[in-house]
């Protein structure tokens, strides 16, 4: 038997839509449209004046600079902790501060309940984190042969793996807070919290492709696109057929925790879990087990999925 | 209306007519985008041939020239094309949009015969002549400018600087103030001057209002276009960014290879031609669209419309 992780009377009440957007009888999906655009204006633009202004601290502070491919690395590692702030600072304040005001401006005063906040099963989110890990195999091979496709240098690869590098404990547990558990977070209910749950009002389970995609395309990454958008269709079934947003922030916690970890380096500079590139066998045997825990979770889920869709649309 | 209507009536006009706009734009600029592929891919290849088959270009033959002249003279002509394309479907859609917020649902086939009259000449007339407006604003400190730089006159040089800045903010208000002459055109059939009186009268008043809707819808939809662009720039500019890395990792190793310039060169043509028809289609059926509603909303202000004609604006 399944342990639900809270009981508040919040998880299966009715979510009163009385907010301004509600009132005045607008449309869900321009609301959540706008959202995604405004709020992504926001955020790449705030951000990258953010990350000007923090180069050009560590610059004036007297950052390593130099012309040549080496030198080029090292000086990007000058400004890999300052980035790693900007991208903290920025989530919170540009992201998840904008979700949450035009949630209780737009649409309900009950925001957490609107967010779906809520508790749910704790074998559901293990569940949700295995799924995530089975599928990262085949998400990481795709992704690497597009590298080798295009023969990308090695040092490059190097260079943007910088900011998810730690050589520390101490480093890997600021990590931990900036990488994973802020993007976990902010990240999930701005997209699945907001805008999937908005869409999901007009579109139902076409609101989990449409996020999927536009989480994939959101991170400005060609190269990653189609793993980042079946990584975030794979949040937003989560987040749809458990009515919590919890199993999401959990999977979305492990895929980025497992990144880091990764890349993880010891003192001498070795890494502490060598794995090398993906073999397709691994692919081969991850994936169907992916897909058979995707398909229990989804039985799994069926009650709650049921009884929480009449709850909301009572509303 | 409020900004959340105009963002609400915008987004519905869009779900409503993107298929025809589409249409249109494809129809249009399609085979402009085609003709600037051809003639850029080959372009491209002969001045990568010419590279190659050399040690060194000091000069070219006189047939070899007329080659090149040859392919710059076709770009010329699809870009020329794409310019025709971009004013014929900027009517057409901006018909469609009007008409849909009169109340009147036109198909693609009618927005183009209507589009086909008399008025795409004088939007023709209508860009030409405010073209000319601003730049000459622009032109005139500018070459004072220069003028002031060549005679090594720094008083002049100063107070060319200072038009410039003076002359910008002129372009920006008269921009603003002329920006609904194409509605005026398009659906009130206003004569070239009658538009830029029309669209003057019509903004008067509300100028701060109709710069910030209008700045804020254009870096919406910017950011919308650069986010469906990303994964295209990777798809059809494939082997340039291929030929981008080997340079790179070349670079890296100290290695210098002329030959994968030359690559570079020859990947670049088609991509380019085809990836501009795509990203004015994109940006063709949207912007059009949300001067239409700024026009009517514009119009509401102004009390054009009655109480019982009213309901019929909105889409």
């Amino acid at each position: 038997m399944a342990t639900p992780l809270s009981q508040s009377p919040q998880a299966h009440e009715a979510v009163l839509l009385d907010g301004s957007w509600e009132r005045s009888g607008r449309s869900p999906n321009t609301a959540a449209l706008l959202g995604l655009l405004g709020i992504g204006v926001l955020y790449f633009n705030g951000q990258s004046l953010f990350a000007i202004a923090a180069i050009a601290i560590v610059k004036l502070t007297g950052g390593e600079t130099g012309s040549s491919f080496d030198s080029l690395l090292s000086s990007f590692q000058s400004f890999v902790g300052p980035l790693r702030i900007v991208v903290f600072i920025t989530q919170f304040t540009l992201m998840l501060a904008p979700t949450l005001f035009l949630v209780s401006r737009w649409h309900s005063s009950n925001v957490r309940s609107y967010l779906r906040l809520t508790g749910v099963s704790i074998v559901d989110i293990l569940l949700a984190v295995l799924i995530t890990i089975a599928f990262l195999p085949a998400g990481n091979y795709i992704a690497e042969e597009l590298v080798r496709q295009l023969q990308i240098p090695e040092k490059l690869m190097k260079i943007n793996a910088t900011i998810f590098t730690s050589h520390s404990p101490l480093e890997f547990f600021w990590l931990v807070l900036a990488v994973c558990l802020t993007p976990a977070v902010c990240e999930e209910l701005f997209f699945r919290g907001y805008v999937q749950r908005t869409f999901e009002r007009t579109i139902d389970w076409r609101s989990v492709v449409l996020v999927g995609i536009i989480f994939g395309l959101f991170h400005f990454n060609p190269l990653g696109l189609l793993t980042l958008a079946v990584l975030g269709m794979l949040l937003g079934y989560f987040f749809y057929r458990s009515k919590s947003i919890l199993p999401s922030m959990a999977a979305h916690f492990t895929n980025n925790l497992v990144a880091i970890a990764v890349l993880y380096r010891t003192a001498d500079g070795t890494a502490l879990f060598p794995v090398g590139s993906i073999p397709l066998w691994l692919v081969g045997v991850t994936l169907p087990f992916g897909i058979g825990l995707l398909l229990l979770y989804h039985s799994r889920t069926a009650f709650r999925f049921q009884t929480d869709m009449l709850h909301e649309s009572v509303s | 209306m409020a900004l959340g209507d105009l963002f609400d009536r915008l987004f519905k006009l869009i779900g409503k007519t993107w298929l025809r706009n589409l249409t249109i734009a494809v129809i249009i600029l399609g085979p402009a985008g085609l003709i600037m592929g051809a003639s850029a891919d080959m372009g491209f290849s002969q001045l990568a041939n010419l590279l190659e088959s050399r040690d060194h270009v000091d000069s070219f033959s006189s047939s070899e020239l007329s080659t090149l002249l040859g392919f710059a003279l076709w770009f010329g002509i699809g870009l020329t094309l794409m310019l025709i394309g971009s004013v014929i479907t900027t009517v057409a859609v901006t018909i469609i949009g009007c008409a849909e917020m009169s109340g009147e649902t036109l198909s693609w086939q009618e927005a183009l015969s209507r589009t086909f009259h008399i008025r795409v000449l004088k939007v023709f007339g209508q860009y030409l002549l405010e073209g000319a407006l601003l730049s000459a604003i622009v032109v005139i400190p500018y070459m004072l400018l220069i003028i002031g730089i060549a005679v090594d006159s720094v008083a002049l040089g100063f107070v060319g600087g200072l038009l410039i800045f003076a002359a910008l903010l002129v372009a920006v208000y008269l921009g603003i103030s002329f920006a609904f002459t194409v509605p005026a055109i398009s659906w009130e059939d206003a004569d070239v001057i009658e538009s830029f009186r029309r669209s003057w009268s019509l903004v008067r008043g509300n100028w701060w209002r109709t710069f910030g809707i209008l700045l804020l819808m254009g870096i919406m939809v910017s950011f919308a276009a650069s986010i469906m662009m990303t994964p295209l720039y990777l798809i059809f500019l494939w082997d340039f960014f291929k030929a981008y890395f080997e340079a790179f990792s070349a670079l890296a190793g100290g290695e210098n290879d002329p030959t994968i310039l030359i690559t570079m060169i020859k990947s670049l043509g088609f991509g380019v031609g085809i990836l501009s028809a795509i990203s004015s289609i994109i940006q063709l059926i949207i912007t059009p669209l949300y001067v239409v509603i700024m026009y009517f909303d514009l119009r509401a202000r102004k009390g054009e419309f009655s109480q019982s004609s009213a309901s019929t604006v909105a889409p």
